[in-house]
Parts: C-alpha cells; sequence; structure tokens
C-alpha cells in the first residue's frame, strides 16, 4: 500500500448532487434568514461522566 | 441573488474536497453535512481575505477540521458508516480495505494522512494548517503508515 492507493481509494469518493442542492439550500437558509444551526455543541445525557 | 451566487460557488467550488476530509474524520454522511455546512457559513459570514487559491484552500481545511474534531470530542452522534454503504462502485475490493484502515485510525492521525498523500501538502503546511509543530506531524504520519500497513498485513494473511 503506498501514496497512490490511498489517493486512488480516496478519488472514488464523491459529493453527491442532491447533498450539494440540499446543502446550498440549508446555507441560504442560514445565511438569509439566521436559521440556527443543525447540530449543537450540548453534550448528550448519555456520554456525561458518573456522578460517583 | 449576490449572496446565493456566492454560496453556490463556493459550495460547487469546494464541496468535493471538504466531502473528502471531513467523511475521513466523522466516518458519518449526516454529521459531515452539518460539518461542512458550518464551514460555508464561516466561510461566508467572514469573508476573509486571502492571498491565492491555495491560501483560501488551507482556510477552508482548517476550519473543516477544527470543526469536525469538535463533533467528535463533544459527542459521537451517529454511527460510523459501513464502507460498503459508502461508495459501491469502488472498482476494487483492495480500495475497500484502504478507506476502511484509514477510517479506523485515530483522528489525528487520519487526518495528517489525508492532507499528505490525498492533498499533497508537505509537512510544515500540515503543520500551519493543524497549528501544530513539524515533529508532532511527522509522528502522526510515521504512526498512521505504520497502523495501516500492519492492518493491510493483518488482512492480507487472515
Amino acid at each position: 500500500m503506498n501514496r497512490r492507493d490511498i489517493r486512488k481509494a480516496m478519488d472514488q469518493i464523491h459529493i453527491s448532487a442532491e447533498m450539494q442542492e440540499e446543502m446550498i439550500a440549508n446555507i441560504q437558509e442560514q445565511m438569509l434568514h439566521g436559521k440556527k444551526r443543525t447540530w449543537s455543541r450540548k453534550k448528550p445525557w448519555g456520554l456525561r461522566p458518573p456522578l460517583c | 441573488m449576490g449572496i446565493e451566487q456566492d454560496i453556490r460557488d463556493a459550495v460547487l467550488k469546494y464541496s468535493d474536497m471538504l466531502y473528502r476530509i471531513c467523511m475521513v474524520i466523522l466516518c458519518n454522511e449526516q454529521d459531515v453535512q452539518d460539518a461542512m455546512q458550518d464551514t460555508f457559513c464561516r466561510y461566508l459570514e467572514k469573508k476573509p481575505d486571502f492571498c491565492d487559491r491555495e491560501h483560501e484552500k488551507a482556510w477552508l481545511i482548517r476550519v473543516a477540521t477544527n470543526i469536525c474534531r469538535d463533533m467528535v470530542r463533544l459527542r459521537i452522534r451517529h454511527p460510523k458508516i459501513c464502507i460498503d454503504e459508502l461508495e459501491d462502485s469502488l472498482a476494487a475490493p483492495e480500495q475497500k480495505e484502504i478507506l476502511k484502515e484509514l477510517f479506523e485510525l485515530p483522528v489525528r492521525q487520519k487526518t495528517v494522512i489525508y492532507l499528505h498523500y490525498v492533498e499533497g501538502y508537505h509537512i510544515k503546511e500540515i503543520a500551519d494548517i493543524l497549528g501544530t509543530t513539524e515533529g508532532a506531524v511527522k509522528m502522526r504520519l510515521r504512526r498512521g503508515r505504520k497502523q495501516m500497513q500492519l492492518s493491510w498485513k493483518e488482512s492480507c494473511n487472515g
């Protein structure tokens, strides 16, 4: 395995046209109307360390 | 109309590159989309002055990797994607194996490997983009490479 193999494998991965269009629509919504971002930095309860 | 065109231009120009690096780090399409959206919003809000296209690309990579790192650090919301589901059109089975090994590495190592081997950045440039030292980049590269070789040998023998 070498640089060319890794590059060749990664070159197979592309964003879909649907995802691009969805992203453009979401960014427009967010930029033009200041809609809240789709993910929050709040830590979910399940991942909190135990109290004791 | 202006901002809408700016958004479209930025997404069409950089989304493929950002999609790959975010996918390497997050291994989940939903999280990747969130991280990319955040990156593009920061890019469009700040509109930094760039010296050239390389500077602009490096800025986007730095912002995207920081956002991905925060997402990984703060929570693991979605399960990792299965390589088989990611891309059915991968030509050879060994390419799936390479991606699997790359995705399994720790975030720091796979980020450096991606930037060096896929984007073609030098050690110094990666250190600048990630805000770390050249020594740390070399170490991550060495460890990541070693781990991938080890997994590769195991899968070939097994």
